[in-house]
């Protein structure tokens, strides 16, 4: 049997566990977790909220199915009955338009504009985290580490390391295989 | 000594969503409702880890729905028709998300109603359970953890399918999705 290390067994413990993975390899992956503590902790945990699953509340299929009905006639014949439609109206307000510039009509004096009403916006809830910031060109000979990437980010704490995630789609593979590694270590 | 091990997953798309599409498409209402009947859990389940509300999940699966099934002539197949769906709806959750917000009508609340009922010291009477305790902690992660750990786990999809749904890379959901699995274990302890 086949040997695997801790972080190739994490990648596959879902698939593992919901039967996605072959025999085989299902037992792998078991073989280590029944070795492992950490392996079997997260193990537990994934097996927790599957458990559980997020289900529809009862009615929404029927909703869902009614909403369909009422839109079926939109959806299928109608739909290039509007599409038709939306050609034929730009064309037509195209040519109307075309005709107004043609015919250079002097423009009535413009009444001042209303000015636009100014609303406070002030966010009821504080920026979400995933705001982008600039972060130092990524650079496969700069290996990244969590506190690398706290340098580099003003403000980052270890704390909001965990909770802004934006940053790591600007990192290169190798990267992200670095901090994946100091991760699991 | 440990090798890396070739582990192979199977793909998670069922083997008639196509043929039930083109069904679909082709007027039979007999297998668009049976597409709903297979995916009605799977929308409401993302439209639910984005919004952490139950109303609101509802009527973004909806329109979610009624946007892919109302409109079939828009997938093209090249991804899974499941992550083509899972994509809508999450487009659909977070379109309603940012109309909440800018009516300032509700601040999300991020922990689950039972967790939220649990707290209350005056209701003694309701205990959670672990896998209770464990969702409203996955609905506490930030938004690309959750989804990640969320997607992995509760959808069954590989990272390449995350990446393609939440339009991230796949290292970078890999690394989400660890991150997510690691804070969730801190949480629970």
């Amino acid at each position: 049997m086949i040997v695997a290390s801790c972080d190739i067994v994490r990648d596959a413990l879902p698939d593992a566990l919901a039967g996605r993975l072959g025999p085989e390899d299902t037992r792998t992956v078991l073989a280590h977790v029944a070795g492992c503590a950490d392996c079997q902790a997260e193990a537990e945990l994934i097996r927790a909220l599957r458990l559980q699953p997020v289900r529809a509340p009862q009615g929404l299929e029927q909703r869902m199915r009614a909403a369909l009905a009422a839109h079926r006639g939109w959806s299928f014949g109608g739909q290039r009955a509007a599409l038709l439609a939306a050609v034929l109206g730009g064309l037509l307000l195209g040519g109307y338009l075309l005709r107004q510039q043609a015919a250079d009509a002097p423009r009535p004096t413009a009444s001042a504009p209303a000015p636009e009403p100014t609303t406070a916006t002030a966010p009821l809830v504080p920026a979400a985290p995933e705001r982008s910031v600039a972060l130092p060109a990524p650079s496969a000979e700069v290996p990244v580490t969590g506190r690398s990437l706290m340098q580099a980010l003003p403000g980052t704490t270890e704390a909001s390391l965990y909770s802004s995630s934006a940053t790591l789609d600007d990192l290169s593979e190798e990267q992200l295989r670095t901090l994946l590694k100091e991760l699991e270590s | 000594m440990s090798t890396t091990a070739q582990l192979q997953r199977t793909d998670g798309e069922a083997p008639d969503d196509r043929r039930l599409v083109e069904e679909a498409r082709a007027g039979d209402v007999g297998a668009r409702d049976r597409l709903v009947g297979r995916y009605v859990d799977d929308v409401y389940a993302v439209a639910y880890r984005v919004l952490g509300e139950r109303d609101l999940a509802q009527d973004a699966a909806q329109d979610a729905m009624v946007n892919a099934l109302g409109a079939l002539g828009r997938f093209r197949g090249d991804a899974s028709f499941r992550t083509w769906i899972l994509r809508i709806a999450l487009n659909s959750a977070r379109s309603m998300l940012r109309r909440r917000f800018r009516r300032r009508e509700v601040a999300i609340v991020a922990a689950e109603d039972v967790a939220a009922a649990a707290e209350d010291p005056s209701n003694r009477a309701v205990v959670l359970s672990e896998a209770e305790r464990v969702r409203a902690a996955l609905q506490r992660l930030p938004e690309k953890q959750r989804l990640s750990v969320s997607l992995r786990i509760e959808q069954g999809l590989g990272y390449a399918e995350i990446a393609q749904l939440i339009d991230s890379t796949e290292g970078a959901v890999r690394v989400n999705y660890h991150l997510g699995v690691k804070r969730l274990r801190e949480m629970l302890q």
